[in-house]
């Protein structure tokens, strides 16, 4: 029989253990196993903070635009946190904003992802906001303050 | 204890402040605060700080 070099390695690993105690031989493969199949590296966290009305701004959709690109690469974590007039930015309709396809074009990937999309809670513009593509979280200064705090980088546009 | 580092690029910055404020007050972190618009600045200990920290918030 030829065995992989994975098989062999497993193996290798549990061969001295099923000489002691054959469950801890079990117990050990199970683990190496759970290791192999589900262990997930963790990611650096990375916060977008935008503050800025992208009616009058091009940095909202800059930030967009570089949260999209950055997380591109699945080697971080990205979340959006949308404050004051930047809640506009999860409008339907994007044709007032400057560099509106930045909007239309990378939002809803960062959506698709899983990336969490944080609004201001109670920010006024939301009322102004209508229907959004995009799922969004309401949260306050206090939960902003704890998820830049378990995020590694926090950036503000 | 977690170090978080805050690199302030504007004095004018409410929401800043108010983030190290709740920070500071959950007391689950070490907070250094550095504001680039006063005055001098030690880019070496800055550099030092910024290899230090576990989370940096650049406002």
């Amino acid at each position: 029989m030829i065995s992989s070099p994975a098989r062999i390695g497993s193996s290798a690993l549990t061969s001295g253990w099923r000489g002691k105690s054959p469950e801890n031989g079990i117990r050990a493969a199970e683990n190496i196993n759970k290791f192999r199949n589900g262990f997930k590296p963790v990611k650096p966290k990375v916060l977008f903070i935008i503050s800025e009305d992208p009616r009058r701004s091009a940095r909202p959709a800059e930030a967009i635009r570089i949260a999209a690109g950055v997380g591109t690469w699945k080697k971080v974590e990205i979340a959006v946190y949308l404050r004051d007039a930047a809640v506009l930015a999860l409008s339907e309709y994007a044709d007032e904003f400057i560099d509106e396809d930045n909007y239309t074009r990378y939002f809803p990937i960062i959506g698709e992802w899983g990336g969490p999309i944080y609004v201001q809670q109670d920010a006024p513009f939301l009322r102004d906001l209508g229907d959004s593509p995009l799922k969004y979280q309401e949260i306050s200064d206090e939960q902003l303050a704890r998820v830049a705090a378990e995020s590694e980088y926090v950036v503000n546009f | 204890m977690k170090r978080i580092l805050h690199v302030i690029t504007d004095p004018d910055c409410p929401l800043c402040k108010r983030i190290i404020d709740y920070q500071e007050k959950a007391r689950g972190a070490e907070i250094k605060v550095v504001d680039l618009s006063r005055g001098e600045v030690d880019y070496d200990e800055l550099l030092s700080e910024i290899f230090h920290a576990e989370s940096i918030s650049v406002w």
